[in-house]
């Protein structure tokens, strides 16, 4: 009885730690291929080539989001400490960052076009965008509602 | 015991995610595998009944019949590769696991003084292959331990189960598997052929998956969180059994011991985040079957070496079956690849070591609509937006 009771403590608590734990990135991903394959109005046979080679790219992107995020964590936590070489190499790091997004982009756009049309290539950067806005949109809403969650 | 290596893994896990430095700047890599390592466990009893077989003898001794298992199960990527196809169409992967899997099997006859232990221990390599933009290919071999914990030295034995299959995805809503497997899932040492079909998508609000000789089952997943099952899946295996107890009346140390039946039952999921997901189920067990073989009789006789000597029809009863599965770690982005999520189902579906648990499509987000937009959270998109965004 002990040792049920002890395993029923346990699992109340992994599932009291996992309904508390990060699922956004996750819901953010679903729900940014039901916007796009909407907005893009992409066929099944489409869908299916189009996001093995968009989700490639995009964990790509998202690396690049992360180190950039690591060195604005760097730049706000170790302020006081950098010399001006730290901060020139870190200045250097960020601009190189961003050039390999560009480049991701490149990549991704010529490896797209084999499979979609050039007029669905050219939305994709629309609706992504329109993606951005609608979350920013919403969110908007919510915290002026009061119904946002932790702000 | 178990629970305790649990809660230390667990505990350690988080502890080593935890220590870091935070004065070194951490450099994020892409994630090398597209699944997870993912840890399952689960136990299985049913209610008690006679064992009525076909020597009176032997059923008064054996007395009433239950039944529980409980099965750890761990699997790992080994190896990953990903390469697009010349004209950008398909994405080709091919995925190495190892696999370890612990069964504990207690065929609990309560005329019997000692209670038997059986186990079942196996440590597996898995190769999957999406090819194209339809086709799996899955094989798995893996050897295992099988003994009596009332008579370890007299039952230790090395026997191995196997499984080769195709899945062909017609569109995400329809998908063929064929197969062989070499399985002891119907007590006994079998090559058997698979076949299914799926009707609906994984990651959609109901489908209906047949796979035979496992299961049959139709799902629905109202919410991220929430799903319900009802299914009917085969439930067995073959195990060395000592001979302790005079069961059979020749001189032998061990015998063998298959029991098999169908699981009919209602099973209901709940995922509370990404890493883990619990399931509990109940419903009745049917065509239930259990035998004795004797290899020293069988060979005396020119039998078959799994011919029984002993055959019992125990009557239906109601089981419970709960468990649960731990995701760790970091995985490719594999959202709206369908290919890959009939990869994820192949791995789940098939357990490791020949068990039949249905641990679960834990890795196989729900599909969301736009509409669902207001369920994300602020700091779910901070990295998503720039200030540019905002104007």
């Amino acid at each position: 009885m002990k040792k049920i009771l002890l395993l029923i403590l346990f699992l109340a608590g992994i599932a009291a730690v996992e309904l508390s734990a990060q699922a956004g990135p996750e819901r953010v991903q679903a729900l940014r291929v039901a916007f796009i394959t909407k907005s893009l109005e992409l066929t099944p046979e489409e869908a299916q080539v189009f996001w093995p080679i968009y989700n490639n790219y995009q964990d790509k992107r998202d690396s690049c989001r992360k180190a950039l995020n690591e060195k604005k964590r760097l730049l706000k936590e170790q302020k006081e400490s950098l010399s001006d070489a730290d901060y020139l190499r870190i200045a250097n790091e960020e601009l190189k960052i961003r050039q390999r997004e560009v480049q991701i982009a490149q990549e991704q756009q010529t490896a797209l076009l084999k499979v979609l049309s050039p007029k669905k290539v050219a939305l994709l950067y629309v609706a992504e965008e329109e993606f951005k806005k609608e979350l920013i949109r919403i969110l908007t809403e919510d915290n002026n509602s009061g119904k946002g969650g932790k702000k | 015991m178990r629970v305790l290596l649990v809660i230390v893994i667990i505990l350690g896990s988080h502890l080593v995610y935890a220590n870091k430095d935070s004065s070194k700047v951490v450099k994020p890599g892409i994630p090398k595998h597209f699944i997870r390592p993912a840890f399952s466990w689960s136990l299985y009893a049913t209610g008690e009944r006679p064992a009525i077989g076909n020597r009176p003898a032997l059923n008064n001794k054996l007395g009433e019949y239950r039944y529980l298992q409980s099965v750890w199960s761990f699997y790992t990527p080994l190896y990953t590769k990903a390469k697009f196809s010349a004209d950008s169409s398909s994405l080709n992967t091919f995925h190495l696991l190892a696999t370890f899997n612990s069964v504990i099997d207690r065929p609990e006859f309560l005329g019997l003084s000692e209670q038997h232990r059986l186990y079942k221990t196996g440590i597996g390599l898995r190769a999957i292959a999406g090819l194209g933009k339809n086709l799996v290919l899955f094989a798995d071999a893996t050897p295992m331990i099988f003994g009596d914990a009332y008579d370890r030295a007299n039952t230790r034995v090395l026997r191995w189960g196997a499984t080769f299959a195709a899945n062909f995805l017609v569109n995400p809503g329809l998908s063929f598997r064929f197969g062989v497997t070499r399985s002891f899932l119907f007590g006994n040492k079998n090559f058997l052929p698979m076949i299914g079909m799926r009707i609906g998508k994984l990651d959609g609000l109901v489908y209906f998956n047949i796979q035979l000789p496992r299961t049959v089952s139709l799902h629905i997943q109202p919410t991220e969180k929430f799903a319900f099952t009802i299914y009917s899946r085969t439930q067995g295996g073959l195990y060395n059994f000592s001979n302790k107890d005079s069961l059979y009346l020749g001189n032998d140390d061990v015998i063998q011991f298959g029991q098999t039946g169908i699981a009919n039952g209602i099973r209901f999921d709940f995922r509370p985040g990404p890493n883990f997901n619990f399931f509990a189920s109940g419903g009745f067990a049917v065509r239930n079957r259990i035998w004795f073989y004797s290899y020293s009789y069988n060979r005396a006789n020119d039998l078959r070496p799994l011919a029984p000597f002993y055959e019992a029809k125990p009557q239906g009863t109601i089981f419970v079956h709960v468990g649960l599965s731990w995701r760790f770690g970091k995985s490719k982005n594999a959202q709206g690849n369908y290919l890959m999520y009939e990869i994820y189902d192949m791995n789940n579906s098939n357990d490791p070591g020949d068990n039949n648990t249905m641990p679960g499509n834990g890795d196989i987000r729900r599909s969301a609509k736009a509409k669902e937009m207001h369920k994300v959270k602020l700091e779910d998109v901070g990295d998503l937006i720039q200030e540019t965004d905002l104007y």
